[in-house]
């Protein structure tokens, strides 16, 4: 009978043994996510952030660097001082603010770091660096931060800011995490890949309190991290800050290069801002006051901004008319003002003439003669296969064209073809009368300042140009030299032209740029806006034999290209060549800005 | 006849071994558990250090115990079982309140749980009743006055508000269907918590569609036995009150927290760092074990802490993370063997007092394991009982060890009995 009385209770413990015995098998061998789980409890995966590369000029003076700015955390467990008051002095908040950041962070976890205090700089965390013991419960870590000695260069450099969501979306290689740092604009967006070096990880085990407990599997697994590479740039940051001191208070940009390198000496835009403003604890607001500020200082004129090249523009015209055999070197040419507008004299002008007193009816006529070569009896069809070769010709300069500059955006400017006033115009229903603002660089010719900047180098090599650029070395290694670029123009007729250039700053209308013992070849432009007063327009190069610097300046609203322009290119050239300024009587004109006459504001 | 002789070699070897078996398996368990924390082994705080003195006293109590004469055990259930029910009174008022129960006394940073104890009294006093006098379980009457045995301290241990523990006394309810109580009231009673437990995850009106359908085919096919239908009638009463007064038992009855236990177990992933945070944790621990498991001291989940109250009501998750599928598995083998042991010695006592404490320190042993394991592995909501022997705590070893000892002993003298 006894079988029979603990038959259930046997029932009863094989059931129970084959339900439990089968969960086990369930959660232990079948399923196999609870190994992951566990681990994602227990591992964290800790980034390492590597300290982003350095910047610095062409003469190795830091540009950019890395300086710690102090995260504080605060674990409510722990917290405890006796002198509160010391605690409020040292990050300098009020007892109510100390309170309301206590019961956040205890909200959060009474064991885990909650933050407490971001982005104390430097010299704020030596002072209170001693008081820190007294706060128990309170730690800090470095976090590299862009700094910049010399806050020179912003628009170029770009800066650095914590990654925003769109960048994060974007992200393919899913390298980046929020938070990270990442480079915006310029060099620092350019470069990211560079300067950012490879982030480390390290596998780090964690209680359930999220206090460490040592690195996981002995750090076998932990991947280093490799810090970010040095970049040399082709800036002289003495020039550089020089020439963004005599940009201060106008609107405008200057583009310096050095002509048989193509590289970029100094590249500024003006209204400016300091680099430091966007890096660290600030950056919102800064950025926002940049933002809305209405002279667009952190727009790039350098490269973005595109004028009509003016007057200037007439070397290229005079350089096409010599290679197509329009003109000759001695060819004399009655030039009344009957066309166009015009402040030269009428009489008799050869081509250097005509560029030194910037003559517009010459060069309407002359325009007039490349346009229409007499190809084609019809005139509308005539006026397009020259407005064509024209076009080609001009594109060789390399204007309407982004010269690959690789370093954040650039406008292209823009050099009209036929087809443009085939559009605009309808197909043969235009010639030469519809286009002769051309002649004078006016009308629908857009060009940057970089490519001015680019135009003067050639004109410094007559006749051929290396693309602009901006990288002197990566790491120590030189970077890649784009190819030489050779114009198909004779060089006789550039020495023609660059002779005409050193006697427009001896006695043409960039006299003001003229400086004893420096052969200072130029043109300078007054570009008509029909917004304001005339933009101040100069490009040029010196010296004149072996030329050293190339240079290009556009200063908006401020008149005569040979005032403000002129002025500033020919205080650029000393400065860089001489490394010293004798003409302080000049700098003093540039400094104080007063380009406009009176006379002129009527 | 194999054994005469009074003293603790005549204790059976099966169980004995096991027990220092199991309790080996407690210490390791214990021991790894503690292993994260700061303190040395040789302190008050460890854990591990004051079970291993709890451990030295259970094996003092063992060897008084065998040296107790049957008698004495007889005639100690009275006296025993009203001392239990006044403490459990008294811890009431003075007690000092440990997880929301007030159930605790403190005696020198030992604490002593009166709720623990009374499981002994209580199944040696119900040994004595079924002895004494002649209960017929068929009678409803009897029933329920010996229930009022183990009700009574059961209902003063859920005022203290210890739910699990008063529900450990519904284990006593093994012992009458032993003795005689209709295997019908064990059906009913699965029917019951299998209804409760649908009652969770249905909708009440599909409920009442499956219940009024099988009340239907029920009646439909006893049509002509009057008396059935009258049952049937009664079930459907019971079943709909349940179902009604699930709201009630929900809303009223249990604690917002045991409320939540409830809730979490159906799906613990509703708060997963709340109360499923037990559950889920546990899980994780265990199903990251593995086949062999990642070694002793070697646990991340259960040694870092993640799984609370892991020496006590988690402690299984120590073993299933530490040893994996092997270990787990022979733990359970070497328990239900253990379970079983006892089961099979109380069936052959002769002697009904022996017995019925035989088939108490059974009933009580498998519902802690049952409930315990089920619980750490997601199946039982956490109601926070100590797996018997295993489970950290010093009054919970004793108690379970004293029912064994003494089971033990009674087994012991069984061939005396007959020679009586």
């Amino acid at each position: 009978m006894s079988g029979d009385k603990t038959f259930v209770f046997k029932l009863l413990l094989f059931s129970i043994f084959f339900i439990l015995s089968s969960r086990l098998f369930y959660l232990q061998i079948y399923e196999d996510k609870y190994h992951e789980l566990s681990e994602n409890n227990t591992v964290h995966l800790e980034s390492v952030y590597p300290s982003r590369g350095i910047i610095t000029d062409r003469n190795d003076s830091v540009i950019v660097e890395n300086q710690p700015t102090y995260d504080f955390y605060i674990i409510p467990k722990q917290f405890w001082t006796k002198d509160t008051s010391q605690l409020l002095n040292s990050f300098s908040i009020s007892e109510n603010e100390l309170y309301e950041k206590f019961n956040k962070a205890k909200r959060y976890s009474l064991y885990r770091p909650s933050i407490f205090y971001k982005g104390m700089n430097h010299s704020t965390f030596a002072s209170v660096q001693s008081k820190l013991y007294d706060f128990k419960g309170i730690y800090h870590s470095p976090k590299p931060t862009r700094y910049y000695p010399k806050p020179i260069l912003p628009h170029v450099l770009g800066y650095v800011s914590e990654i925003n969501s769109y960048q994060l979306n974007k992200d393919s290689s899913n390298y980046y995490s929020a938070g990270d740092l990442v480079g915006y604009s310029g060099v620092e967006q350019s470069y990211e890949r560079l300067l950012r070096g490879v982030k480390g990880y390290k596998l780090k085990l964690y209680d359930v309190n999220g206090v460490s407990a040592g690195s996981f599997n002995d750090g076998k697994e932990d991947v280093l991290v490799s810090n970010g590479e040095k970049l040399k740039l082709t800036i002289d940051s003495e020039l550089q800050l020089y020439v963004e001191r005599l940009l201060n208070g106008k609107v405008g940009s200057v583009v310096a290069i050095e002509p048989r390198s193509g590289e970029i000496l100094a590249i500024a835009s003006s209204p400016t801002y300091d680099p430091n403003l966007l890096s660290g604890k600030e950056f919102s607001k800064n950025y926002l006051n940049l933002q809305t500020d209405s002279l667009k200082p952190i727009y790039n004129r350098a490269l973005m901004a595109t004028y009509p090249p003016g007057s200037m523009f007439k070397l290229i015209q005079g350089l096409i008319g010599l290679e197509e055999g329009l003109v000759r070197y001695d060819d004399q040419l009655y030039i009344d003002l009957k066309s166009i507008g015009d402040l030269a004299p009428a009489g008799n002008y050869d081509l250097k003439k005509a560029i030194v007193k910037s003559s517009n009816n010459y060069f309407f006529k002359l325009f007039r003669k490349i346009i229409n070569q007499n190809i084609n009896d019809n005139t509308f069809i005539d006026s397009n296969i020259g407005l064509n070769k024209w076009s080609k010709y001009v594109k060789m300069f390399g204007l309407g064209s982004n010269l690959s500059f690789n370093v954040s955006s650039v406008n292209s400017g823009y050099i009209p073809n036929s087809k443009y006033y085939d559009t605009y115009y309808g197909t043969n229903r235009w010639k030469f009368s519809n286009v002769y603002s051309l002649s004078i660089g006016q009308g629908e010719l857009l060009v940057t300042p970089l490519q001015m900047a680019n135009f003067a180098a050639i004109m410094a090599n007559r006749g051929f140009y290396y693309n602009p650029n901006l990288i002197l070395e990566i790491n120590g290694k030189p970077s890649v030299k784009t190819p030489i670029k050779k114009l198909n123009i004779s060089r006789d007729h550039f020495d023609y032209i660059v002779d005409a250039m050193e006697e427009v700053v001896k006695s043409g209308s960039a006299r003001r740029a003229y400086m004893p013992g420096l052969d200072i070849c130029g043109k300078t432009s007054t570009v008509q806006n029909p917004h304001g007063y005339d933009h101040s327009g100069f490009i040029g190069f010196a010296p004149k034999e072996e030329p050293k610097i190339a240079i290009a300046a556009y200063i908006e609203n401020s008149g005569w290209g040979g005032r403000a322009a002129a002025s500033i290119s020919s205080l650029v050239a000393e400065k860089y060549i001489f490394n010293d300024i004798k003409r302080k009587w000049l700098e003093d004109y540039v400094i104080k800005g007063e380009f406009i006459d009176e006379e002129d504001k009527q | 006849m194999r054994k005469i002789s009074n003293n603790f070699l005549s204790n059976d070897f099966i169980i004995t071994g096991l027990y220092f078996g199991l309790l080996l398996i407690s210490f390791i368990s214990i021991y790894s558990s503690q292993n994260s924390a700061d303190y040395s082994f040789f302190t008050l705080q460890n854990e591990s250090f004051k079970q291993l003195i709890w451990m030295v006293v259970c094996l003092a109590v063992f060897f008084a115990v065998s040296i107790l004469e049957y008698r004495f055990i007889f005639n100690l259930a009275v006296p025993l079982y009203i001392t239990s029910i006044g403490l459990l009174v008294l811890v009431l008022f003075v007690g000092q309140e440990v997880n929301n129960h007030a159930s605790w006394f403190n005696f020198f940073g030992f604490k002593f749980q009166p709720s623990e104890f009374s499981k002994f009294s209580t199944a040696l006093f119900l040994a004595k009743a079924f002895d004494s006098y002649s209960i017929d379980l068929r009678n409803f009457k009897h029933i329920f006055l010996t229930s009022l045995i183990f009700l009574l301290p059961s209902s003063i241990i859920l005022i203290q508000g210890d739910a699990g523990t008063a529900l450990v006394y519904f284990a006593f309810f093994l012992v009458f269907l032993r003795e005689g109580l209709s295997l019908k009231f064990l059906v009913l009673a699965f029917s019951f918590i299998i209804i409760f437990v649908i009652g969770l995850l249905l909708e009440t009106y599909i409920l009442y569609i499956l219940i009024v359908t099988i009340f239907l085919i029920v009646v439909g096919l006893s049509i002509k036995d009057f008396k059935k239908i009258i049952n049937s009638i009664i079930y459907l009463t019971l079943v709909l009150l349940i179902v009604n007064g699930q709201d009630f038992a929900l809303n009223n009855v249990l604690t917002p927290k045991q409320k939540q236990r409830v809730e979490t177990l159906i799906n613990p992933s509703s708060d997963p760092l709340g109360s499923g945070w037990n559950i889920t944790q546990s899980k994780i621990a265990i199903g990251s074990g593995g086949f062999f498991g990642k070694g002793f001291l070697k646990g991340t989940q259960t040694g870092l802490n993640f799984v609370p109250i892991q020496s006590t009501d988690f402690i299984f998750s120590v073993i299933g993370e530490e040893f994996g599928y092997f270990g787990s598995m022979i733990f359970l083998i070497l328990y239900i063997i253990f379970l079983y042991r006892i089961l099979m010695l109380s069936e052959n006592q002769k002697d009904k007092f022996a017995r019925v404490f035989g088939y108490s320190t059974f009933s009580i042993f498998l519902f802690h394991f049952t409930v315990n394991v089920s619980m750490t592995l997601g199946l039982f909501p956490v109601i926070g009982i100590p797996l018997s022997l295993i489970s950290y705590g010093g009054s919970s070893l004793l108690s379970f060890s004293l029912l064994l000892f003494v089971f033990l002993k009674l087994d012991s003298v069984r061939p005396s009995i007959l020679a009586r």
